[in-house]
């Protein structure tokens, strides 16, 4: 599975990289290919290409702020979450957005 | 550096989270980096009631972003005994301080940094474990 998503917080210093170290970890061990791009204090880094978004089986936003270019997701399978789910949760996570693709 | 030996504190004992963020605002005022302590302390306090700041991992990362803050730090402890904040058990604290304007893309690369690392479990145990401040500073400048 093609693994693709986003992280925010409402401070961008510290909570948006835990989630993202957390759903790229678990998505590791169960043995998918996964980017998360993150939104934070230093801007959006990480960023997702065109092709790795055409790409991808599902979205995950792990957000508590509007996330900038949500339109790229359009056309795209997305579960919305918050961070504290990512962070505490990714394995749940992770489930019930490759639930979405059925 | 963002942490100094003076920021750390390997025998953490805490009352409850507002004893905890007491006393590393009391160890970052000692070292100057914050203004108001008070006013720190209510933005710290704010943020925490937005959301808990403890996610799981045995870790709480209570911050402030705001200009009170004169020099970005972390403040850390561990605790011998964890404690609870609020449903979860923590063992390790980082309180984060970081001016609202700031631009300063070398200490938030090292949070983000640190951030990451806390999922790591072995990243946790080593900080557990160590007794070593000059280990602690190392893992620190290699962010």
């Amino acid at each position: 599975m093609k693994i693709i998503g986003v992280t925010a917080c409402i401070a961008g210093i510290a909570h948006t990289y835990m989630a993202q170290a957390a759903i790229e970890k678990e998505a590791k061990k169960q043995g998918h290919e996964c980017k998360i791009e993150t939104q934070g204090s230093m801007g959006n880094e990480n960023e997702l290409e065109e092709h790795e978004i055409e790409a991808a089986d599902v979205v995950i936003i792990g957000a508590d702020i509007n996330v900038e270019g949500i339109e790229r997701f359009d056309d795209k399978v997305v579960y919305k979450t918050t961070v504290s789910e990512c962070v505490s949760e990714p394995e749940k996570v992770i489930a019930e957005a490759i639930k979405l693709i059925g | 550096m963002i942490i100094n030996e003076k920021l750390i504190d390997f025998y953490g004992k805490f009352k409850n989270k507002e004893d905890a963020i007491h006393q590393l605002i009391t160890m970052a005022k000692i070292e100057n980096r914050i203004k108001d302590v008070t006013i720190f302390y209510e933005a710290v306090m704010k943020r925490e009631a937005e959301a808990s700041t403890s996610l799981g991992y045995s870790v709480a990362i209570p911050h402030g972003r705001c200009d009170e803050v004169s020099e970005p730090f972390v403040a850390m402890a561990k605790l011998k005994e964890p404690m609870m904040w609020n449903d979860k058990e923590v063992r390790l604290i980082f309180l984060i301080g970081v001016p609202k304007s700031s631009s300063d893309n070398l200490h938030l690369k090292i949070l983000a940094n640190l951030s990451k690392h806390l999922i790591d479990d072995t990243f946790r145990e080593v900080l557990l474990e160590t007794e070593d401040v000059q280990e602690v500073l190392k893992l620190f400048s290699e962010f």
